[in-house]
């Protein structure tokens, strides 16, 4: 008994040491990136490094948006990113319940051809679809950066965890609303909606993700500087005379908080979220 | 049903918003529908002889927002003279300019005018998408065309057609810190210019005495960009007597005695007297810890930032074959457009004597009469009228446009490819060239 | 009634089939016609055969390079992912005080933005002048020129991509680990099963539909890694990290050869497909239990 305690106790100081280890690692390049983007420009190189900096330069911040137009980038990365995300959940969760709820001849057919798509790379479809929206005269706007993730790669992977949901729900619950004489559609809104909320976040949680943070499609499709999502916007800061790193980094931060602050106000569902995302 | 056709609108509404939602913080004139991007309204079309009909063109920049704050009080000035033209700015930032500009002009969606650099030009002129403005800028006798330095204009001419007027021409010149300078008690290299002996000796001279890499202070960076490998070359290369091209630009020239020995000196600057960074690394010249930077004028709005030591430019230092500068060069071109009348007319305001004299203080003007005017000369404290005289004007003779090419792309990449071997230390410096002549070559077919 | 609920059905999918239609399927068919031809913004366009397949294969030695580099990519992260993320899961799956901060902290680089994460570490592995070399030259030492080294760059690369997405799996296999019953733990334990023998006899059976779908997904999304790529490298030194996307992203938006770009794109596909279809059969030999 006391061998086995103490073989614990030196057990879980390995693991305290192994897990700061890697945590470390994973952490000091915020920390540096932070520490970066308050420094006055002639110090980012010192050495040796200035963990603190000092003076301690908020002006850096300010540079930012008077340098370029910040607000605008966050208000293009918000507003794309949540009409992704709404489009995606409204639209998977409908065709997720019907998938698995609703009898229709060929179903099983066209879910499966609708699952199999999920393996198409995104980066194959590109240049097509540049085709496409260049002949729309829709390059150098945020329409393709919305609809095609939607109704695409996103769209698809919201109705496979949707469906996935759905067949978990008793079907008790549909037969009696189908006896109360609802109708699919008030079924839906009024029962099934409610419950998929759950399932929901998770699906907003990953495409909200991915959207802020895409970097291929705005890359090859925005043209206008004004138009720019934040990680496009970030290469801004670098021109044929290098880059200004303080000020990169101060862009950086600003591009990463938002995003960041909400996961730690809702970590649990982020991280359940993505490992259900996983397992499902 | 009536549920069917309610949940039929819903989905409905959100389309059409996400459409309506796209299109309008899209590209402005995405709102003119199917008519495309040409910026003109439709009431244009046809107008005959009555031609002050309400017009919008789209001007492309690649600068930064002071210089879009710059040309918007242009456009200002412009419109009071011409209600009926209404401008709008469009910033598409320098790396991805011609590869997004290429695209727009295929899809029929490119602004009407916009800046263009050297490198650009040959891929658009080849193409035929640049527009003709000879005969409106050169018989116009106010616009005073001959002051426009003639050797800036021969890149946008083909024959007796000129597809665009310079706007920047900012010679590539030494920033050097001169309180290092001080602390080594070394000469300047104004001083030694004055003296007629600014050298490549004197330059190497210099970097090893100033380069402390106990301290992390290096003695020169030709670089600012490690991928902008032709900036930092081509001065280089020229001075020692070789060139990028050969003189119809046809062939690479580059492998020779000449040229091996141009990059010989870039390489040991490196890897034997270690007084220039190594590849990858990211100081600039700012931040104090570079002796000599070789940048072109341009950067001066931001040295003029610094105040932690004192700071001044010289002229590039001389080799066997001259000081080789080389000119950075940007235009303004009108593209293919509905509305080729109306963006003349602006391209005109923007490059006359007037506008450029406003443009000069982030530019060095084309025009003799402005570059030659207190306006350039005293624009800031820093760099003093005397340093510019001696880098910036003494030098606009001599100084050469970089070449270009028609495919310069791919040309840009596989030089760049190429330069690697030399920065990994992986190949030999002649190595490199006969691989890039060979490469290079079958390029420019 | 049923007829009725029919209709409901085709329309509740109806977005989704649409949407199928124009965005993956259209597509995907578009490219493999343009793959055969010599579609660019700067020529007009004519059929040319198997004459882009036929240059990738045999005449562009930098293709094959690409392909090599992806796997290189592919076989240092799939691995090194894995084994750290299931390391880390099995850590954190103890539960000792103040071990929620430890799975925030490893999962932060998650939801932080590719961009972003590939900008902090080019300038941590910055030549001289970066931490890493600072930290080394502290000790004594001259770190390399990490970003340009023909064999150093691509391992750089990988370890920020581990870095930036073990987190992910670790969840994954934390949340697996969590859902086996622990009368298992208890029986092994009263065979007296040491740890290891627990670990690979009892642990790892049971968790590995989740190892095999983590494992799934990693190994086709290191196929198509670019960000980290177009940042920190873009694709140098010389050509030791072109990657097929990044080489993808070159060729079409850098260079306009839309065709040669869509016959690598297809080329791309054809490799996930193949891994689909083998990791479904393989998947039905190998996972323990599949509803």
């Amino acid at each position: 008994m006391r061998s086995n305690r103490r073989g614990s106790l030196l057990s879980n100081t390995i693991a305290y040491v192994l897990l700061t280890l890697v945590t470390l690692i994973i952490l000091v390049p915020f920390f540096w990136m932070v520490t970066t983007s308050l420094k006055h420009q002639t110090k980012i190189f010192l050495f040796p490094p200035q963990w603190i900096p000092s003076p301690i330069v908020w002006g850096n911040y300010i540079e930012v948006f008077s340098r370029q137009p910040f607000h605008l980038y966050f208000f293009n990365s918000t507003y794309i990113a949540v009409l992704v995300t709404a489009g995606t959940c409204l639209f998977a969760s409908l065709a997720g319940y019907a998938f698995a709820k609703i009898k229709f001849p060929f179903k099983n057919t066209i879910f499966l051809i609708l699952l199999s798509s999920m393996m198409i790379p995104t980066e194959v479809t590109a240049i097509p679809l540049f085709e496409w929206m260049s002949a729309l005269h829709l390059v150098n706007t945020h329409f393709p950066l919305i609809v095609p993730p939607m109704l695409g790669a996103y769209g698809m992977f919201g109705v496979f965890l949707l469906r996935q949901f759905f067949i978990t729900v008793p079907s008790d619950l549909d037969e009696a609303a189908k006896i109360d004489g609802c109708t699919p559609w008030t079924t839906f809104c009024r029962i099934m909606f409610p419950l998929c909320v759950p399932a929901l976040a998770t699906l907003c949680i990953f495409v909200f993700l991915h959207s802020w943070n895409e970097f291929f499609d705005p890359l090859i499709y925005l043209s206008s500087s004004k138009l720019y999502t934040l990680p496009l916007a970030l290469s801004l800061f670098t021109d044929q005379s290098g880059t200004e790193w303080h000020l990169l980094m101060a862009a950086s931060v600003l591009a990463t908080l938002p995003l960041l602050i909400v996961f730690f106000f809702a970590q649990k569902k982020f991280i359940e979220g993505v490992a259900m995302t996983g397992i499902k | 049903m009536k549920k069917i056709t309610t949940l039929l609108l819903i989905m409905l509404l959100i389309a059409t918003v996400l459409a309506g939602c796209a299109s309008n913080t899209g590209n402005h004139p995405a709102k003119d529908g199917t008519q495309g991007n040409k910026g003109g309204t439709h009431s244009d079309e046809g107008s005959g002889g009555a031609a002050k009909k309400q017009v919008k063109l789209q001007f492309s920049i690649w600068g930064n927002d002071a210089q879009k704050a710059m040309y918007e009080e242009l456009v200002a000035e412009f419109k009071k003279t011409n209600p009926h033209i209404d401008v709008e700015i469009m910033t598409i930032p320098f790396a991805d300019y011609q590869q997004k500009l290429s695209i727009m002009l295929a899809s029929k969606t490119a602004p009407d005018i916009g800046w263009l650099a050297e490198r650009m030009i040959p891929q658009f002129l080849e193409s035929g998408q640049l527009v003709d403005i000879a005969a409106s800028v050169k018989e116009d006798n106010e616009y005073d065309f001959a002051d426009i330095y003639p050797s800036t204009l021969d890149i946008f001419s083909k024959g007796d057609s000129l597809y665009g007027i310079p706007f920047s021409t900012p010679p590539m010149l030494v920033y050097y810190n001169k309180s290092l300078f001080a602390e080594k008690g070394l000469k300047t290299p104004t001083e030694l210019y004055k003296e007629d002996k600014w050298t490549y000796d004197e330059f190497l001279n210099a970097a090893q005495t100033i380069a402390d890499p106990n301290s992390g202070v290096y003695g020169v960076k030709l670089v600012g960009d490690w991928k902008n490998w032709s900036d930092a070359l081509l001065p280089l290369v020229w001075s020692h007597g070789a060139d990028l091209f050969d003189a119809d630009g046809t062939a690479f020239a580059m492998n020779t005695a000449e040229g091996q020995a141009a990059l010989q000196l870039y390489n040991d600057l490196m890897f034997k007297d270690k007084t220039h960074p190594k590849p990858g690394d990211e100081i600039t010249f700012d931040t104090g810890k570079i002796g000599m930077y070789t940048g072109r004028y341009s950067y001066v709005s931001k040295a003029r930032a610094i105040t932690d030591f004192e700071w001044d430019i010289a002229p590039m230092p001389e080799g066997t074959h001259g000081k080789g500068t080389s000119l950075g060069y940007a235009g303004y071109s009108v593209f293919e457009t509905e509305h080729p009348e109306e963006a003349s007319a602006f391209l005109k305001f923007i490059t006359n004597a007037t506008s450029m004299g406003v443009t000069s203080q982030y530019f060095v003007p084309s025009r003799k009469s402005v570059l030659e005017s207190d306006v350039f000369l005293k624009a800031a404290p820093q760099p003093s009228a005397e340093s510019i005289q001696l880098a910036v004007l003494d030098q606009m003779n001599d100084a050469r446009i970089a070449p270009g090419h028609k495919n310069w792309q791919q040309i840009d990449v596989k030089i760049q490819t190429l330069l690697d071997y030399i920065y990994t230390q992986s190949e030999s410096v002649e190595e490199v060239l006969s691989k890039m002549e060979a490469e290079v070559n079958s390029l420019m077919k | 009634m049923l007829r009725n609920e029919k209709w409901y059905g085709y329309l509740f999918i109806s977005p989704m089939v649409l949407g199928f239609a124009a965005f993956l399927l259209g597509p995907i068919l578009t490219a493999f016609f343009m793959s055969f031809t010599d579609w660019s913004l700067l020529r007009d366009i004519s059929f040319v055969g198997f004459d882009n397949y036929k240059k990738a294969f045999a005449d562009d030695p930098v293709f094959w390079e690409t392909v090599g580099n992806t796997l290189y990519f592919s076989a240092g992260l799939v691995p090194l992912n894995l084994s750290l993320a299931l390391g880390l899961a099995l850590l954190l799956k103890k539960k000792l005080p103040g071990i929620d901060f430890f799975r925030t902290a490893l999962f932060t680089p998650v939801v932080t933005s590719l961009v972003v994460w590939s900008i902090v570490f080019k300038y941590i592995f910055a030549t001289d002048a970066g931490l890493i070399n600072q930290a080394l030259r502290i000790l004594g030492l001259e770190g390399p020129a990490w970003l340009y080294h023909l064999e150093l760059t691509m391992p750089v690369v990988i370890v920020v991509s581990v870095l930036k997405n073990v987190g992910l799996n670790m969840v994954i296999f934390l949340a697996a680990l969590h859902d086996v019953p622990k009368m298992y733990y208890e029986a092994a334990s009263l065979d007296g099963a040491s740890r290891w023998k627990t670990l690979t006899n009892v642990t790892l059976p049971l968790i590995s539909p989740s190892v095999f779908l983590a494992l799934i997904l990693t190994l086709i999304g290191s196929l198509k890694v670019f960000g980290q790529i177009y940042i920190m490298t873009g694709g140098g030194p010389g050509t030791s990290t072109y990657v097929l996307v990044y080489y993808i992203y070159q060729q079409a938006f850098k260079l306009y050869e839309f065709g040669y770009a869509s016959a690598i794109a297809f080329i791309l596909f054809f490799i996930v497909f193949l891994l689909t279809l083998l990791q479904w059969s393989v998947r039905k030999r190998w996972v323990h239990h599949e509803e």
